[in-house]
């Protein structure tokens, strides 16, 4: 053979060693394994461990509250996505609480062109108890079972019936002065789930609490919000309104 | 796994020792393929023995998808947030695994407006670019049709950012994950412009391409992907078609379900409902 054909080949005899070698060298051992890329890749993907662990992690400390929880209309908001995950939690230290609850529940709860109907909203600016800061939307709501009325109350209670009374024919006037009045003392004001009954309570004790609430010389988070705006004779027609109605226990 | 890795070993071997290395590399390249092939069709069988990738998951047993529920959206962004939490994605507005899409038709208008929470207004009124939120800019407007899509990497059975990869970095897993290997991507961003919905971007920090991988840390330990977890409607949905009780098994039974693009060949297991026309 001549002399150049043999160098020829062992120049390529010596590429092709090169190139088995460093291939062995360079390619990771389970390429190839499943495809044409790295197995291990799956294995280290697999490997982080979660952030978020689940309401069912929370509930092994936190029973009662996930119980509560789970009787609400919250029951589907996971304690994480307001408390943030959980991670190593307890051993990391507390949750947090949110603190600035209007920021925190207006993510989901701000009526916005685009959310279904089914989805409770508010107009922030019409929200019956006005929205200035001082007031969270914890004043009024438990955030595991926000809605009014509802709580506290035991699993195995029945329901306040708040709204299936229909109340009495009403003016214009006095719908628009009772909406903020409504959600905590009930359409019909026998509500003492978690306010006072105002159905046939005296009159005049009605507008004497009203303006002591309004002057600020009784003492309420929302009951001085709410009536605030309230003139002497707004007070004077609710007190004349709620003592009308027909009082006793709650239905 | 071993079986086969050997037997590509052996054949190797076999090559080596043969006089002409030059055909012997192209039959063994070509043994490869076979091998990889045959092990593609065998699939569960020749992994009966280890469960991979973890002890308790195989990944054989396996077919994820997802389910969309557009018209229970409510834009909350709750899943953007955790999915930057449990993922570690850079926290500003401009990179992210997942986003929702905003649709608002105004009166007289032909065409919607889409913002989603990257818009610089969305920016300003979540505070900052580590919180979330959609602004309410369209509460004084004659608003006649709005609603929210959620999106993310369509995990593709066809996937054009496989095909397109140089270097083997992204892949397919038996279970139905696309998924890229850090180590071995070289950032050249080739399947972050390939895909067509883009679902992928580029992580100027680690130099590579990043996408969904529906969270496939939590996936193969029996928690749904952190999205869904924290989802406060149900309108994102998940789990394995091979469980037909599984939660998508009947979403995608009980709906008329749609996958975007269905033009491009990339077949998604992502499932939609409730989409627009203007939705793609």
């Amino acid at each position: 053979m001549p002399a150049h054909i043999v160098r020829l080949l062992l120049l390529l005899a010596t590429f092709l060693i090169l190139a088995v070698v460093a291939r062995n060298y360079v390619l990771d051992p389970s390429y190839y394994q499943f495809g044409d890329y790295r197995g291990d890749a799956v294995i280290e993907e697999a490997a982080p461990q979660p952030q978020f662990r689940g309401a069912a992690y929370c509930q092994a400390c936190h029973t009662e509250r996930h119980t509560e929880w789970t009787t609400g209309v919250h029951r589907n908001v996971k304690c994480e996505v307001c408390h943030g995950p959980a991670r190593q939690h307890p051993a990391t230290g507390p949750l947090p609480k949110p603190v600035d609850t209007i920021k925190l529940c207006t993510v989901c709860h701000e009526a916005m062109p685009g959310r279904p109907a089914t989805q409770p909203q508010i107009v922030i600016a019409e929200h019956p108890v006005p929205h200035d800061g001082a007031l969270q939307c914890l004043t009024c709501h438990n955030p595991h079972s926000p809605k009014l009325g509802s709580q506290p109350q035991p699993a195995a209670a029945a329901p306040v019936a708040t709204t299936t009374a229909a109340p009495a024919q009403i003016s214009a006037r006095l719908v628009v002065l009772t909406t903020p009045c409504t959600p905590c003392h009930g359409a019909n004001g026998r509500n003492s789930a978690m306010s006072a009954a105002l159905a046939g309570s005296e009159v005049d004790v009605l507008a004497r609490k009203l303006q002591e609430y309004r002057s600020g010389t009784l003492q309420h988070p929302v009951m001085n919000a709410v009536t605030k705006s309230l003139s002497d004779e707004d007070i004077a027609d609710l007190a004349e309104h709620y003592s009308s109605l027909p009082g006793g226990p709650t239905p | 796994m071993t079986k086969d890795a050997s037997a590509d070993k052996s054949g190797r071997r076999a090559f080596l020792r043969t006089a002409g290395k030059a055909i012997a590399g192209a039959v063994g390249g070509g043994t490869l393929v076979a091998g990889c092939v045959a092990q593609e069709k065998n699939g569960a069988g020749n992994q009966a023995a280890t469960s991979f990738p973890t002890e308790d998951y195989d990944w054989t047993e396996h077919r994820w998808a997802y389910g969309i529920d557009a018209t229970r959206c409510i834009g909350c962004l709750r899943c953007v947030e955790a999915c930057k939490i449990e993922n570690g994605v850079v926290p500003d507005a401009h990179h992210f695994r997942t986003w929702v899409e905003r649709y608002v038709y105004l009166e007289g208008e032909e065409r919607a407006h889409v913002d989603s929470h990257s818009d610089p207004q969305n920016i300003a009124a979540s505070g900052s670019e580590g919180e979330y939120r959609f602004d309410n800019r369209y509460k004084d407007e004659k608003v006649t049709k709005a609603f929210f899509v959620p999106k993310m990497c369509n995990q593709c059975q066809h996937p054009s950012c496989v095909q397109v990869c140089p270097v083997g970095a992204t892949f397919r897993t038996k279970d139905g994950v696309v998924m890229i290997d850090e180590k071995y991507c070289i950032g050249c961003e080739y399947c972050v412009q390939a895909c067509p919905y883009g679902a992928r971007f580029f992580n100027e920090e680690t130099r590579t391409s990043e996408k969904c991988n529906w969270c496939y840390h939590r996936i193969t330990k029996g928690l749904k992907p952190a999205c869904v977890e924290v989802c406060p409607v149900g309108a994102r949905i998940f789990g394995d078609l091979n469980d037909p009780s599984s939660d998508i098994s009947e979403f995608v039974r009980e709906n008329r379900v749609h996958v975007l693009k269905p033009e491009t060949g990339n077949a998604p297991t992502c499932f939609y409902v409730g989409l627009d026309k203007e939705v793609s």
